[in-house]
C-alpha cells in the first residue's frame, strides 16, 4: 500500500509530483482537449509567423482586386478594399489572442486578490466586496464592456481593458470561494498558530493552492473575452479598421452580404474555432485537475 | 431440506475504475430457503450489500461493473434475465429495503405518492384504490395518523418513520423474499427494537423469507435462523444461528463473536480483531483473512491457496479454512499477546 | 406568512441598493467622459446656450452627489431624462422598444430551456454512447459560437439562398424564427451541459435506486431524477435570461430587430448618454428582478427550501 500522508500534512513532494503526472495524463487522454490544443497551435503559429507565411500585407489595399472569390492566388478571397483575407485572418490572430490573454490577465490580477481578501477575512470587507461584485454582475460582460467603450472611446486598448473588466467578477467569486475553503485547511491553521502574517499566508498557502482553479478558470474565460472583443468589433465599437481584428472584419463584411458572402465565412469561423479550442482545453484542464469546478 | 427459494452460485462482482479493479464480491455462494430468516454478517466492505443489490441489478449506472455467476430464483437465472423480467421481479417477488432511510426517499415528492408508486408498479388500480392501500400500508407498519402522514414530505418524517415507510413499500406486494439491508444501523437503539418488531410481523404475516444484512451480531442473534459470514467479498462460514454463536469454526467468526463486549467476568479491555479489513483493490493472496489470522501463523498454504467452503461435522455447517480441525473446542480468541498476525 | 414577507423585503432592499450602485456607476462614468460631457451630449451643432441647458438639467455643473440626487429625484418622478438624439423622453423611447426585446428574450430562453433539457437528459441517460458524445459536441460548439456569426449564417442560408425567411425587421411572425434560434443556441448549450451533469449526479442517488427497486420502468426513474435535478437547472435557466439580454444587443443588430438592444447601439453611436444611462438602468433592473423571481421559484419547486428561515 502506498504511504498516505498523515492527517494535516500537505502531501510530500514525490506524492505531489506523481499526482500531477497522473492528472497530466488524464488531460492528454481527453480527445477534445487535444483537438483544442492542436487548433490553438495552428492559430498561434499562424499568428507568430504571419509575415513569413503570407505574401500579402494585410492592410495593403488594391481596389482593382476587390471582391475576388477564393482562388489559388487568394485562398480566402479578397475583401471590399482588395485586401487578402487569409493574410488578415493570420495577422488578426495576433490581435485576438493578445486581447484575450491580456484581458483575462487583467481580470485575474485585479479580481483574485480582492476575492481572496473577501473570502479570507470575511465580515464587513466581504460584504462590501460582495455588493460591488453584485453590481458588476448585474451587467453581463458584453454589456459592461459596451458601456465602458461608450464612455472611454473605441480602440484596442479600451476594448482589452473593457473585456477584462467584464470578467473580473468571475475571478472575484472564484477566489473568494477558494479562500473560504482553503482557510479551513489544517496547514493554514498551523501557519496562523506560528504567527505568520495574514499577507504571507494568503500569498504563500492560499494562493498557491488556488492557482490551479484560477488557471482553469482563466482558460475558460479567454473564450468569453475574445467573444466580447469580437462582438464590440462587429458593432464597429471595438478595434477599428484597417486593423484586421476578426470581429471588425465580420462587421464590415456584413454590408456586403449579397455581393460577397464568402467574406463572412472566414472571420466568423476563425472566432468560432479560437473560442472553441480555448473551451475544449479549459474543459479538459478542469476535468483533469479540478472537477469540483463543474457548476 | 426443501428446495431453496434463492440460490446464489459463485457470484463475482468487480468494479472497474481506470486506476484499479475492485473485487467487491469474489465467488459467493449460498441459498435462502422459504420462510427462513438468513442473516448475512460482515464488516463494512465485506460485500454483503453489493451481493444483494446485484441480484436485482440495482448497482448505480455510473459504475462500470462486471458480474458473473448464477443467481437462481423461481427457475430463472436473474443475472441473465431480460430487463422486463427483472422489473417484474423487483418489488413483486423480491423486495429490497435499502440502507440509509435518510437518503432513500425522493425529497421533492410526498410520501404517499411514493408508497402509491410501489403499489401501482405491479397492480392495475386506480389512484383512489392505491391511495387506500397506501394508507393501509402505513398503518400496518405502525405510522401514527397514517392519513395525515400520507400527504407529508420525507423531511417531515423522523429516521425511524422513514425506515417504516421503506418497509411498507417493500411489503406492498407481499414478496416471497425480503432483503433488509442494515435496517437499523442509522437509528437509535430504542427505535431499532420497534423496527425489528415491524419486520418480524411483516414476515410472519406473509410467510416470506428474509435476508437480513447487518454487522450487528445482537440483531442476528435475535432474528436469524441461519447465518452467513462474509469477509472481503468471500463467504467464510455458514451455519445455523446457534452454532455460529456457540461453536464457530472460522478464525474470523471467532474474532467477531469474541469481540462482543462481555459484562461478566474480569473483562477490562475490548478484544478487537487485530489489523483492519483489506483494500478490496488489493485483496491478500490465498485466504483473504490470513494477515489477521491467529490460526494461520504465517503458514504457507494460508498465503497461497484460497480455502473452499467445506462442511464441518454433519449438518449444514460450512467453513472456509485450511485448519478448521484445529478450532475444535475453541470458543474464543486466545488472550492477547500470544499470537502475532502476519502482515499488516 | 410573515417569514416570507421578511425575506421578500430583504431581497428588495438588497436589489434597491444594487440598483443605486448601478446608477452611481453610470453617473460617474458620464462625468468621466473625456472632454466636456455636456458638449458631447449636446452634439457638435449645439449652441453654447443649449450646451449650458444640458449641463444644468443633468446636474453636470454640480458635484457628484448633487448630480446623483438629481437623477434619483427624476427617477422617482418616473422620468429617465430626455434623449439627446431623439428629443423625446428616454422613457418613451425605451417603452416603445422594450416589448420587442422581452419577447425575443423569453422565446430565446424557452427555446434554450426546452431543447437544452431534452439534450441533457438524452446525454445523461445514454452516457458514453454516441448520443452523449454528439450532445457534448453540440454543447461545446454552442457556447463557442459567436452570436452574430450564427445569425449571419442563418440569414445567408434562409434568406439569401433559400429565400424562406425575411432578413430582418419585425414585420411578420416569421421574422421571429431566426433571431430566436440565434439567441437560443447559446442558452441551449449551457442548459444542456448543466442538465447532463446534474442528471448524472441524481441518477446515482439512493432514492433513484429505491424507485428502481420497486420494479418501475426506467423512464419513471428518470422522471424522479429530472424532478430533483430541475432545481439547479432552474438557476441556470434564470441566469441565462440575463445573458440573453446581453446577447440581444448583438442579435437585434444583426436582424434589425427593433428592441432596446439595437437602441443601445444606436444611442452609443450618437453619443446620446441620457438614453444610454436609461437603457443600462433598465437592463440592470430587469436582471435583478429576474434573480429574485428565480429564487422565489425555488421554494415552489423544492419543498425543502424555506428561504425565509
Amino acid at each position: 500500500m502506498s504511504s498516505i500522508p498523515a492527517v494535516g500534512e500537505a502531501p510530500s513532494a514525490p506524492e505531489a509530483t506523481r499526482a500531477s503526472l497522473r492528472k497530466f495524463r488524464t488531460f492528454a487522454r481527453n480527445k477534445g482537449a487535444m483537438i483544442g490544443i492542436f487548433i490553438l497551435l495552428v492559430f498561434a503559429l499562424a499568428a507568430i509567423f504571419a509575415p513569413l507565411l503570407s505574401p500579402y500585407d494585410p492592410t495593403a489595399q488594391d481596389l482593382s482586386s476587390a471582391f475576388l472569390a477564393p482562388s489559388m492566388a487568394h485562398p480566402f478571397g479578397t475583401d471590399d478594399l482588395g485586401q487578402d483575407i487569409l493574410a488578415r485572418i493570420m495577422y488578426g490572430g495576433r490581435y485576438t489572442l493578445a486581447i484575450g490573454a491580456v484581458a483575462v490577465s487583467i481580470a485575474a490580477i485585479v479580481g483574485v486578490p480582492f476575492g481572496l481578501i473577501s473570502g479570507y477575512f470575511g465580515g464587513a470587507t466581504d460584504m462590501v466586496i460582495q455588493r460591488v461584485t453584485d453590481i458588476l454582475l448585474s451587467f453581463n460582460p458584453f454589456l459592461l464592456a459596451l458601456v465602458l467603450v461608450a464612455v472611454f472611446g473605441v480602440g484596442i486598448d479600451t476594448v482589452t481593458i473593457a473585456a477584462g473588466i467584464g470578467v473580473i467578477p468571475q475571478f472575484i467569486r472564484l477566489a473568494r470561494g477558494q479562500a473560504l475553503t482553503l482557510r479551513e485547511e489544517v496547514y493554514v491553521e498551523a501557519a496562523i498558530a506560528f504567527g505568520e502574517s495574514s499577507l504571507a499566508i494568503l500569498g504563500r498557502h492560499v494562493l498557491r493552492n488556488a492557482l490551479t482553479p484560477i488557471i482553469v478558470y482563466a482558460t475558460l474565460n479567454i473564450g468569453v473575452t475574445i467573444l466580447v472583443a469580437a462582438g464590440l468589433g462587429f458593432l464597429g465599437l471595438g478595434v477599428q479598421p484597417p486593423t484586421p481584428e476578426w470581429g471588425t472584419m465580420l462587421g464590415t463584411a456584413r454590408s456586403f452580404i449579397f455581393k460577397a458572402s464568402y467574406q463572412l465565412t472566414f472571420p466568423g469561423l476563425a472566432i468560432f474555432l479560437a473560442v472553441l479550442s480555448f473551451n475544449l482545453v479549459g474543459d479538459g484542464l478542469r476535468d483533469a485537475f479540478d472537477p469540483s469546478l463543474r457548476d | 431440506m426443501a428446495e431453496p427459494l434463492l440460490s446464489i452460485r459463485d457470484l463475482r462482482v468487480t468494479f472497474r475504475t481506470r486506476a484499479e479493479s475492485v473485487r467487491a464480491v469474489d465467488g459467493v455462494s449460498f441459498d435462502v430457503y422459504p420462510g427462513e430468516t438468513l442473516g448475512v454478517v460482515g464488516e463494512s466492505g465485506s460485500g454483503k450489500s453489493v451481493t444483494m443489490q446485484s441480484l436485482l441489478r440495482l448497482i448505480p449506472p455510473s459504475s462500470r461493473v462486471v458480474t458473473s455467476g448464477q443467481v437462481l430464483f423461481g427457475g430463472k437465472d436473474l443475472l441473465q434475465a431480460s430487463k422486463r423480467e427483472i422489473r417484474r421481479i423487483r418489488g413483486r417477488h423480491i423486495a429490497l429495503i435499502p440502507q440509509d432511510p435518510m437518503t432513500c426517499l425522493d425529497p421533492v415528492l410526498k410520501v404517499g405518492r411514493q408508497v402509491r408508486e410501489a403499489v401501482e408498479a405491479h397492480n392495475k388500480v386506480n389512484s383512489a384504490e392505491s391511495d387506500r392501500r397506501g394508507v393501509a400500508l402505513l398503518e400496518t407498519v405502525g405510522i401514527p395518523e397514517p392519513k395525515r402522514r400520507y400527504a407529508q414530505f420525507p423531511h417531515e418524517y423522523s429516521g425511524g418513520m422513514r425506515q417504516r415507510v421503506m418497509i411498507a413499500m417493500g411489503m406492498a406486494n407481499a414478496p416471497s423474499l425480503l432483503i433488509a439491508d442494515e435496517p437499523t444501523t442509522a437509528l437509535d437503539v430504542t427505535i431499532q427494537a420497534q423496527i425489528m418488531d415491524v419486520l418480524r410481523a411483516a414476515q410472519r404475516e406473509t410467510g416470506a423469507s428474509m435476508v437480513l444484512i447487518t454487522h450487528d451480531l445482537g440483531l442476528i442473534a435475535e432474528m436469524a435462523d441461519r447465518v452467513v459470514v462474509m469477509y472481503a467479498g468471500h463467504v467464510v462460514e455458514s451455519a445455523d444461528v446457534r452454532t455460529i454463536f456457540s461453536g464457530p469454526r472460522h478464525p474470523y467468526t471467532l474474532g467477531l463473536i469474541g469481540s462482543l463486549p462481555r459484562t461478566t467476568g474480569n473483562e477490562k479491555w475490548l478484544r478487537p480483531i487485530p489489523g483492519s479489513p483489506p483494500d478490496l483493490a488489493n485483496v491478500p493472496s490465498g485466504c483473504p483473512f490470513h494477515p489477521r489470522c491467529f490460526l494461520s501463523r504465517g503458514r504457507e498454504i494460508c498465503r497461497t491457496v484460497r480455502p473452499e467452503l467445506r462442511p464441518v461435522g454433519d449438518g449444514e455447517h460450512r467453513s472456509a479454512c485450511h485448519f478448521v480441525g484445529e478450532l475444535e473446542g475453541v470458543s474464543a480468541l486466545p488472550a492477547r499477546g500470544r499470537h502475532e498476525g502476519a502482515g499488516q | 406568512m410573515s417569514g416570507f414577507l421578511t425575506y421578500l423585503v430583504r431581497r428588495l432592499v438588497a436589489a434597491v441598493i444594487t440598483l443605486l450602485g448601478v446608477i452611481l456607476v453610470m453617473v460617474l462614468l458620464v462625468r468621466a467622459l473625456p472632454g466636456d460631457p455636456a458638449r458631447i451630449i449636446a452634439g457638435l451643432q449645439a449652441t453654447p446656450e443649449q450646451v449650458e441647458k444640458i449641463r444644468v438639467s443633468m446636474g453636470l455643473d454640480q458635484s457628484v452627489p448633487v448630480q446623483y440626487w438629481r437623477y434619483l429625484v427624476n427617477l422617482a418622478h418616473g422620468s429617465l431624462g430626455t434623449s439627446a438624439s431623439f428629443g423625446t423622453t428616454v422613457l418613451s423611447e425605451i417603452g416603445h422598444r422594450l416589448p420587442y426585446t422581452i419577447v425575443l428574450a423569453v422565446l430565446g430562453t424557452l427555446f434554450g430551456a426546452i431543447f437544452g433539457i431534452a439534450l441533457g437528459v438524452l446525454a445523461a441517460t445514454h452516457k458514453g454512447r454516441w448520443v452523449d458524445a454528439f450532445g457534448s459536441m453540440l454543447g461545446v460548439a454552442g457556447i463557442s459560437m459567436p452570436v452574430y456569426w450564427l445569425g449571419i449564417l442563418l440569414i445567408v442560408l434562409f434568406s439569401v439562398m433559400l429565400k424562406l425567411l425575411p432578413i430582418g425587421g419585425a414585420d411578420t411572425p416569421s421574422s421571429l424564427v431566426m433571431p430566436t434560434i440565434t439567441l437560443g443556441v447559446f442558452s441551449m448549450a449551457v442548459v444542456s451541459r448543466m442538465t447532463r451533469s446534474t442528471m448524472l449526479d441524481t441518477l446515482d442517488q439512493d432514492y433513484v435506486r429505491t424507485v428502481r427497486a420497486k420494479g418501475v420502468p426506467e423512464r419513471v426513474a428518470v422522471r424522479h431524477a429530472l424532478r430533483n435535478a430541475f432545481i439547479p437547472i432552474l438557476t441556470v435557466i434564470g441566469l441565462q435570461f440575463g445573458t440573453l439580454l446581453g446577447g440581444a444587443v448583438l442579435t437585434e443588430t444583426v436582424f434589425s430587430w427593433p428592441g432596446i438592444g439595437q437602441l443601445l447601439v444606436q444611442s452609443i453611436d450618437n453619443r446620446d448618454f441620457p438614453l444610454v444611462q436609461g437603457i443600462v438602468f433598465v437592463f440592470a433592473a430587469m436582471f435583478i428582478v429576474l434573480n429574485i423571481v428565480t429564487d422565489l421559484l425555488y421554494s415552489v419547486v423544492d419543498p425543502r427550501v424555506r428561504l425565509y428561515r
